[in-house]
């Protein structure tokens, strides 16, 4: 097996710098091959010169650039997919992050009055006793269909609300309504009006109640 | 000497089913072995295997190491494991398509001979 010479190797690399090889760990692969490839040659008769020339015809017209700059791209590619992926997951992770911080912040804020219209409440188990402001809107804390309403003997109504996850919401002492027996819902959806006519002077009485059943 | 666009498609299963069989390879060894095995009928270009080699380095399937001989520098690539599981899944692949081939041209010739 023919060994090149440290001279005759830096013959090829003084060349194929020549012809426009940078100085990389690409280069340095390449050499090693054209030096494998010269030897190939010389092994089976060929002078240095003459194997030289016909292991770089073997690569093409140019085939020493290409060959690099294929590589070298083919490398930067993946490395720049590979960021693209990571700042993709990053994008997806915080869009993730931001539907659930949206979602359980709209969750949480639905109740059936608004805080702000709120004097006092108790609640006991899944019933809710309120003292609110005249005239407050009542909302549908979840969609759903209304599927009873009953006047009761003080003018008031009781509504009561089938959610689509099948509980009950039953909301009394509603004034104006807004929805019909049989009225579908969405959730946050103003369904009547509460408080009206109600002494809120007074501590003991209470002017909307809303139960949840399962 | 077959077509390149024939190659074209195969070139990763041959790269990387030579690594499981003969553990680590530099570029110039690969090309030589593959001509052997082939009969001299299949000659990989350096243009379609260093490209292929970077490319499966950087997606993590091969790993290399350096030799320095003299002022040369050999770069042996080695699979690593996902490049090992990678090999498996593509030679199944391939000879379930070289099945599916044989069959779809065994059908031409049967409904070309009719």
């Amino acid at each position: 097996m023919i060994e090149l010479s440290e001279k005759q190797v830096n013959f090829i690399l003084k060349d194929i710098r020549l012809k426009g090889l940078p100085k990389s760990k690409l280069t340095d692969e390449l050499l090693d091959h054209i030096c494998c490839g010269v030897e190939k040659e010389m092994g089976g008769g060929l002078n240095f010169k003459e194997a030289y020339q016909k292991t770089i015809v073997n690569f093409g017209p140019n085939g020493l650039i290409k060959t690099h700059q294929e590589s070298k791209s083919a490398t930067e590619k993946i490395a720049l997919k590979k960021k693209t992926k990571t700042f993709g997951s990053m994008v997806a992770a915080s869009l993730v992050f931001l539907v659930l911080a949206v979602n359980a912040k709209g969750k949480a804020e639905i109740s059936p009055i608004s805080k702000d219209r709120i004097k006092t409440h108790y609640s006991i188990e899944n019933k809710f006793l309120y003292q609110i402001l005249p005239n407050s809107p009542v909302f549908a804390i979840d969609a759903g269909r209304i599927i009873n309403i009953s006047r009761k003997k003080n003018g008031f109504y009781a509504v009561e609300l089938e959610t689509t996850n099948d509980k009950k919401l039953i909301y009394n002492l509603v004034s104006d309504l807004f929805v019909m027996n049989g009225s579908r819902v969405q959730r946050g959806e103003v369904i009547g009006k509460a408080g009206v006519n109600s002494n809120i002077h007074s501590s003991e009485e209470f002017n909307f109640t809303f139960e949840i059943k399962d | 000497m077959y077509s390149k666009e024939l190659l074209k498609g195969t070139l990763r299963t041959i790269i990387l089913n030579l690594l499981s069989g003969n553990g680590k390879m530099y570029g110039y060894e690969i090309t030589q072995k593959v001509k052997e095995l082939s009969d001299g009928k299949i000659q990989l270009t350096e243009g379609a295997l260093y490209p292929t080699l970077h490319k499966l380095e950087a997606e993590g399937f091969l790993t290399t190491e350096t030799m320095n001989i003299g002022k040369r520098v050999r770069k042996y690539y080695t699979l690593t494991e996902t490049g090992s599981e990678k090999s498996a899944s593509k030679i199944r692949e391939f000879s379930d398509f070289v099945a599916t081939m044989q069959t779809v041209l065994g059908g031409l010739k049967t409904s070309e001979g009719k």
